[in-house]
């Protein structure tokens, strides 16, 4: 099925792909074109909310296009594909120490599908949403599971497709911390647009891991004054994994604030990518931003001391592009990258305290993570990724 | 010298200088004593024009308006301020600052711009004057100096410059004490008949080497006393409270 | 231009308000903007492969010459013109552009003297060294007229040790072996849109050849300058360091004021063999426009160097003040082991110039290093672009690469944008890239203010130190003809 043959000749806007610059090293198009499109809705509901009070905070979506703000070529990708998805209104007021928990069903259908949700948080209302988005092994997968292979060049049996609109009134405060855990041959990709007025705060903390397709993409616009937006990301890529993150903040107000740090690891056969984009438009004096994107490339032949050699492991990939766009002279904006490998004086350190090669190996690279997963503001969320870190075979 | 008539200064509708009255007479060393926020450091940016102040009142150098003037004007006429807070400037050393700060106040005053050899030559004797090491000098303004450094270079800077006031804002301020009795030494040195001196000052300390002709003390925002070098010693030992009680 | 700093700059009296000097800064008139007349052996307007047998024929080419001109044509007839860069660029008609213009050949120059006068008359404008003190001092000069080099010094002294430096087309009559194997091997014509164009029409341009274990002894310098209203300029410059050898090259150009767009895409092709180094400068102030941009030249510049030997270096610095559009990447591909590649940038964008520059570094081999240094410097409404590539192969262990770039923004209707990418694939590859944005603080102002500068002196003191790391990179009399330029092109005090 052609993608221009679900909403006709009418398409005026470019599917994803890596002619767009936005979507130069994961081009959806490619990936989904030859996909069938997944029929009939989740048997189960695709999201459970706890505590269990608080489902009715949730409703169903009844249309998504009434909701849709701008149309994007994601947003079209979303809703050529659209199987519902939620509505909610946090009423002012609302100040819940307890998070939303929402976990999603993994998608049970081969193909492709899409869901638009929505959350408006009135003014001064604060929360904290917490997202876990985890497919399943798929059996088919299992066969090949011993030999490395790079997701992106693999058929890819399933993708899920999220778009999530955010609105944040004046004073408003959300807070989300996400969890995307995906397996070779399927894909997940979610898209957040956020429109922030004055003085609220979002704060989106996310962490991608697996051997599968992730793209995460955030999209904020300042439009406020004093908004502050700060955003943290992990991703760890393992067994062929393809995980890239995109974020792009718009500072359009006054003494806006914006802070990022991502964090990447990528093992052999694995690609991570982070492409931050930073805009500060000429009304958006006294912006203070900053964007930081450290990277660990993880070195297959080390690994293959652990796990024997093989001829098909090859290195992984790591793409950084942090952007600054600035059209205010007033204002303070910096960021940095950085690419490295494990220090070898403190695997030495470790191994002259007894520990052996692969031990302190695997003890740095999680310390690598746990910069990332201390910052993490939710007990049980640190400890999934803690636990699912820690089966990780490093391959 | 410099006589200021009933200056008022305020920022952000803010005020902090509220009727100030000074005269400075060729020769003289005076120094401005009072409590933090009382505005010591005010008076010294209104005087040398630094931007973002509200200014009314009158201030006369030399039979010039010196409110009408910009900063590098009043560096002409012969206005140096060392600051308490000296700014860095990367990738610009203090040769080349100081040879372009030179040859434009000269310039202004009539005089040629120098050679480069009397140039070096007069940079080395003040760099001495002030103990400054010469490997200072091709440094960049400032930069990655310690309190200390900083100071000296701002003295160092004056005795190039050769004003007719020179204002010392808390120059004693972060200095150890054999740092304090070079940069007064210094000073001493560069007193003359037609030049005055004007030092903000929290302390005694400094004043024991310069000893001022005239003590001040400001409190929020205008002299309330007056006196000579013994009104130093009573405030160090009084303290300040003593004349909040009895003027405000 | 070549200007000794020693006189201040004219004090202003009155005290004017940033915007009001930021504007004039903005708003400044183009120093060199004069027109020369000089009588033109010119193509008709156009392009087609007739043109280009014209070109060829015309300076009497070897077939293979004319043959890799023609599939270079072929090869760009197929492709779109790149949209990528973070710039506004209008159409340009490449029908409507006169590919070819010599200054009429007189009889043969046997000394300077007999120069055309009104050349001379421009050099001497310029300030250009053609004179005996400069050559005395030890630079030998290569100008480039428009098209041709009209004249040459000092290749006799150069040729005693087996340097070649001569124009391009000397080049491919006299060394058309050395020219054959290395043209088209850095930068092939399939590159890039304007590398193909340049393949398909290049005029002329410098060769230089540094035979083994030879250390040049002078800085080689070009002045390349636009002259004839409408006619592209597509220089092509060669550089081969044998092994062991050793260059420093140094490129300078300023253009005439004109009110339509002129192209200018130029090929500069380095190529570094075993143990040797290459220094290559440039200092850019050709017409960017006016405050509206109208007119100013259009400057799409392939360069790129290829370590090819084992420890070979090869370093880029360019001051970059001129040019209503720039786009323009100095890339060394590192392919020698423990090979080195260096950028060090100074770009500025005022009125309402536009650049796009950066660099781009390919590492392929192993324990290879690289440095860059990239200053922005933006005033008016011009925006200013750093695009950097690092690319680091699998087989480039221990690959070391080190950015930092820094953008200086002045008034509020100018842009400074940053696009670092790293596309890593090698686990022990260390790359940083580190990036700011300010403006000069005002108490940096006030301060200098205070020691008696006035505020354009200052402002210009103040740049020049933030650009310093990257000027002290230049050769002694490039690095003040740069800071001059800087402070001319900030300050619109000299006219």
């Amino acid at each position: 099925m052609t993608l221009n043959s679900i909403t006709g000749s009418a398409q005026t806007t470019e599917w994803p792909n890596s002619r767009i610059e936005a979507w130069k090293y994961t081009d959806l198009n490619q990936l989904v074109s030859n996909m069938p499109l997944s029929n009939g809705s989740p048997s189960i509901p695709l999201w459970q909310v706890e505590p269990h009070d608080l489902q009715s905070l949730f409703t169903e979506l009844e249309s998504p296009e009434a909701i849709l703000r701008e149309l994007d070529g994601f947003s079209r990708l979303v809703h050529a594909a659209g199987r519902g998805g939620w509505l909610a209104h946090i009423p002012a007021g609302t100040s819940s120490n307890f998070p939303v928990r929402l976990t999603y069903t993994p998608s049970s259908n081969a193909g492709w599908s899409g869901y638009t949700h929505q959350i408006q948080v009135a003014e001064g209302a604060r929360i904290t949403l917490i997202e876990e988005f985890e497919e399943d092994e798929s059996p088919e997968n299992l066969s090949v599971k011993n030999e490395p292979l790079e997701a992106y060049s693999t058929p890819v049996l399933s993708m899920t497709l999220h778009h999530l609109q955010v609105n944040l009134a004046r004073g408003a405060e959300l807070k989300l911390i996400r969890l995307f855990h995906c397996p070779m041959s399927k894909a997940l990709v979610h898209q957040i647009d956020a429109q922030q007025e004055e003085g609220s705060n979002l704060e989106v903390q996310t962490v991608v891991m697996g051997s599968g397709i992730i793209r995460n993409n955030i999209h904020i616009q300042q439009l406020g004054d004093r908004c502050s937006s700060n955003l943290l990301g992990l991703s760890v890529a393992i067994g062929g994994g393809h995980l890239d993150q995109y974020s792009r903040i718009r500072h359009n107000a006054l003494e806006g604030n914006s802070h990022q740090h991502y964090k990447a690891i990528a093992a052999p056969n694995s690609t991570t990518i982070f492409n931050g984009v930073l805009r500060v438009e000429p009304n958006a004096q006294q912006t203070n931003a900053y964007q930081r994107s450290s990277n660990l490339m993880l070195d297959p032949a080390s690994l293959s001391r652990v796990n024997g050699s093989s001829p098909s492991i090859r290195s992984g990939k790591v793409n950084a592009k942090p952007e600054l766009q600035i059209f205010a002279d007033n204002v303070k904006c910096s960021h940095g990258a950085t690419m490295g490998k494990l220090n070898t004086d403190s695997i030495f350190y470790l191994q002259s305290r007894g520990l052996t090669f692969e031990e302190a190996q695997k003890i740095l690279t999680l310390a690598f993570a746990m910069e990332i997963v201390d910052q993490l503001e939710d007990e049980r969320m640190r400890a999934k990724v803690i636990s699912i870190l820690d089966l990780k075979q490093w391959q | 010298m410099l006589e200021i008539i009933d200056l008022h200064a305020s920022v952000d509708d803010k005020p902090i200088l509220k009727g100030l009255n000074l005269q400075i007479r060729p020769g003289e060393v005076h120094a401005i004593m009072g409590p933090n926020g009382s505005g010591k450091s005010t008076l010294s940016h209104v005087l040398a024009g630094r931007p973002g102040y509200d200014v009314r009142g009158s201030v006369r150098f030399n039979g010039q308006d010196l409110l009408d003037l910009a900063p590098e004007e009043r560096a002409w006429a012969g206005l140096f301020l060392a600051f308490q807070y000296p700014v860095e400037i990367p990738g610009v050393s203090n040769t080349n600052f100081m040879r372009s700060a030179l040859n434009q106040v000269r310039n202004q005053r009539g005089l040629s711009a120098l050679e480069a050899g009397d140039f070096l030559k007069i940079m080395r004797e003040k760099a001495a004057l002030v103990q400054l090491d010469p490997s200072f000098l091709s440094r960049p303004v400032n930069l990655g100096f310690s309190g200390g450094e900083k100071k000296r270079n701002e003295i160092f800077q004056m005795a190039m410059l050769d004003p007719r006031l020179a204002i010392l804002d808390e120059t004693d301020s972060g200095l150890d004490i054999d740092a304090l009795r070079i940069v007064a030494e210094g000073v001493q040195k560069l007193r003359r008949e037609d030049n005055s001196f004007l030092v903000i000052t929290h302390y005694q300390r400094l004043l024991d080497h310069l000893k001022p002709d005239i003590v001040h003390v400001l409190m929020d925002g205008k002299i309330i006393r007056t006196g000579d070098h013994t009104l130093a010693l009573e405030l160090e030992e009084k303290g300040y409270d003593w004349l909040k009680a009895k003027f405000v | 231009m070549r200007v000794d700093h020693t006189d201040p700059v004219p004090v202003v009296n009155d005290k004017p308000e940033e915007d009001v000097l930021l504007n004039k800064w903005a708003e400044q008139d183009y120093e060199f903007g004069f027109i020369s007349n000089i009588e033109q052996d010119i193509v008709p307007k156009g392009l087609s492969e007739e043109v280009i047998r014209w070109i060829s024929a015309h300076k009497e080419e070897p077939s293979w010459l004319l043959d890799w001109r023609l599939k270079a044509y072929r090869h760009w007839l197929t492709m779109p013109s790149p949209q990528w860069a973070h710039l506004e660029i209008p159409a340009i008609d490449f029908q409507n552009i006169s590919y070819y213009a010599a200054p009429k050949a007189n009889a043969k120059l046997n000394s300077l003297d007999e120069l055309d006068p009104e050349i001379k008359s421009t050099y001497d404008k310029l300030g250009i060294p053609l004179e005996e003190q400069l050559i005395l001092a030890g630079v030998a000069v290569d100008a480039v007229l428009d098209s041709v080099s009209v004249v040459t010094t000092y290749k006799e002294k150069l040729a005693e040790k087996g340097i070649i430096f001569c124009s391009f087309s000397e080049a491919v009559r006299e060394h058309p072996e050395l020219v054959r194997k290395h043209l088209g091997k850095v930068v092939p014509y399939t590159d890039n849109y304007y590398a193909a164009l340049n393949s398909a029409v290049f005029s002329d341009g410098s060769f230089v050849y540094i035979p083994k274990g030879v250390r040049c002894p002078m800085e080689l310098s070009t002045y390349f300058r636009i002259n004839a209203a409408g006619t592209g300029q597509f220089e092509r410059t060669l550089i081969v360091a044998d092994d062991e050898a050793y260059v420093s090259y140094l490129e300078g150009c300023t253009a005439p004021k004109r009110d339509e767009n002129q192209l200018h895409a130029a090929v500069v092709e380095l190529v570094a063999l075993n143990r040797s180094e290459i220094r290559y400068a440039t200092v850019q102030n050709w017409y960017p426009g006016d405050a509206n941009g109208i007119g100013g030249i259009y400057n799409f510049v392939t360069k790129r160097g290829i370590c090819q030997g084992v420890s070979s270096k090869i370093s880029w610095t360019q001051v970059e003040t001129g040019s209503a559009i720039t786009w323009k990447y100095p890339s060394v591909v590192l392919l020698g082991d423990r090979s080195t590649g260096e950028f060090y940038s100074v770009a500025l964008a005022a009125r309402a110039q536009q650049a796009d520059t950066g660099t781009k570094m390919i590492h392929i081999c192993k324990d290879t290093t690289r440095r860059i240094v990239s200053k922005g410097i933006s005033a008016g409404r011009g925006q200013n672009a750093y695009r950097g590539l690092v690319k680091v192969r699998e087989s480039a262990t221990n690959a070391r690469n080190y950015s930092q770039c820094d953008s200086l923004l002045m008034g509020d209707r100018c842009g400074a944008h940053t696009y670092p990418y790293f596309e890593i694939n090698c686990p022990d590859a260390q790359v940083e890239h580190e990036a700011t944005t300010s403006k000069i603080e005002e108490d940096l102002l006030y301060y200098c203010q205070q020691r008696g500068l006035p505020t354009e002196e200052a402002i210009a003191l103040i740049v020049n130190g933030y650009a310093k790391e990257v000027l002290d990179k230049l050769p002694m009399e490039f690095a003040v003809e740069a800071r001059k330029l800087l402070a001319i092109s900030l300050e619109g005090s000299v006219g």
